[in-house]
């Protein structure tokens, strides 16, 4: 259930890059993208120094053989993972807390509460050590000049922050308690609706999944580096199942961009 | 910026990496320019060969893409037995290199093989460790012995003779019993 098809990897890195476009700021988008660019280098580049297979040798570095096949297997590795990036990068955009309680609320509520609030209180405790430090330089905490001057002032800092969390934590319980929570007969309400839409992009999903997992299950979307590129014709069910995962990976990007164009087709009637 | 500073700091670490280990850098046809001593009457030899049978006879296990015969040779036979001049300090390792620069067969190893360092060979002729099942990889034997020690640390002596097998059940399909029974 794995491949390391170029196309495979090339659509799912195409899809995942242009849905982070569609549903974030250009700018930030490409603030992660030069990362990521970094990663591709360093990975590509790595991947001909360990392994020497492959029948095209085009220099020998301490005796071992530096080949075009590790070379663009490298490439190809480094694509994958700035997917990988990329479609988690997208996944904490858009999956946000309020998601997560919706979807494992009925399974589990206590591992739903543990996960969000998990989640929630890494930026918090950012947001707050900010503002801490802030407040502490306002009131001179550090204006001292000496190593040790510095080292207290960070202390009491962080001492405010460890109560504050602390209280922070109690607070919520308590009010979570007020609020009734795992209580019976409790009711909740979400804004989200299952719609047709919904079910009619399920089934897309499963179907195309289906083909895939096909493909994969069958060896149809094998594809080797070493020791030869193969580049064979690929089959009916190759050529299907490549078809269905592009369709997949574009699929964020295409609903996206239509609801967005929709929402300002709607506004310039207002 | 802290990102430009961590390129640089790479960037500084290959650069004495390289100029503290030393790297060669031959094209392809000077790597494959290796000489030979004539056979005399008188000189040290060792005779050397690369079999790989058992893969043959694990077809099923075998990476599809080497299921070619151009990759698999349909007599097992990667190198045939071959007469080498011993040359002083000769470790099985470097014989080795020496036949498969010569014969141009491709090989991987991992490690230096010289100077004291310790080598491990992964793949002859595209036929690589675990190529053929979990358990598979190559081994040598020394007038039929396997001395189990790395081809870089066993020094051979005159007439003694060299086989590289490629063996699918950790020496127990090429006749190593080091596990006993």
């Amino acid at each position: 259930m794995f491949t390391v098809h170029p196309l495979v990897i090339l659509f799912s890195f195409t899809g995942a890059v242009s849905y982070l476009f569609a549903i974030d700021r250009k700018r930030r988008v490409l603030k992660d993208l030069w990362f990521y660019l970094f990663l591709f280098l360093l990975i590509a580049a790595a991947n001909p120094l360990v392994s020497h297979n492959g029948v095209t040798p085009l220099f020998f570095l301490n005796g071992q053989a530096v080949t075009l096949e590790s070379l663009l297997y490298g490439v190809v590795l480094a694509f994958m993972l700035s997917a990988v990036l990329a479609w988690f990068g997208s996944f904490n955009r858009v999956v946000t807390s309020e998601k997560i309680l919706f979807l494992l609320g009925k399974v589990s509520p206590k591992l739903s509460i543990v996960l969000s609030s998990a989640l929630r209180f890494l930026p918090l405790l950012r947001r707050k050590a900010g503002e801490i430090r802030s407040a502490g330089k306002a009131v001179g905490l550090y204006a001292s000049e000496s190593w040790w001057g510095r080292v207290r002032s960070g202390l009491s800092a962080v001492s405010a922050l460890v109560t504050w969390s602390l209280e922070q934590a109690v607070e919520t319980g308590v009010s979570m308690k007020a609020r009734g929570f795992r209580l019976k007969g409790r009711t909740h309400f979400s804004a989200f609706r299952f719609s047709g839409k919904d079910l009619a992009v399920l089934i897309f999903i499963l179907a195309a999944d289906a083909i895939v997992f096909t493909a994969l299950g069958t060896g149809s979307l094998q594809f080797a580096f070493y020791p030869r590129i193969a580049l064979e014709a690929p089959g009916v069910l190759a050529v299907i199942s490549l078809a269905a995962l592009l369709l997949l990976f574009l699929l964020p990007a295409v609903l996206e961009i239509g609801e967005n164009i929709k929402w300002r087709y709607y506004r310039r009637k207002i | 910026m802290k990102k430009n500073i961590l390129f640089l700091v790479i960037l500084i670490a290959v650069v004495i990496a390289a100029l503290v280990f030393g790297v060669r850098i031959q094209s392809v046809e000077d790597y494959y320019l290796e000489h030979l001593e004539d056979v005399q009457p008188d000189s040290r030899t060792v005779t050397m060969s690369i079999r790989c049978d058992t893969a043959l006879e694990n077809r099923e296990k075998l990476d599809p893409a080497l299921q070619t015969e151009k990759f698999l040779p349909k007599d097992g036979i990667v190198l045939k037995t071959t007469e080498y001049v011993l040359r002083e300090g000769d470790s099985v390792f470097s014989l080795l290199e020496r036949a498969a620069k010569h014969e141009k067969i491709q090989f991987e190893f991992k490690g230096t093989g010289k100077n004291g360092g310790t080598a491990y060979v992964e793949g002859i002729s595209y036929l690589y460790e675990f190529s053929c099942g979990p358990l598979s990889g190559w081994m040598y034997r020394v007038n039929g012995k396997f001395p189990g020690v790395g081809c870089s640390e066993y020094f051979p002596e005159d007439g003694d003779v060299i086989e590289w097998v490629y063996s699918c059940d950790l020496g127990h399909d090429v006749g190593d019993d080091w596990q006993g029974e």
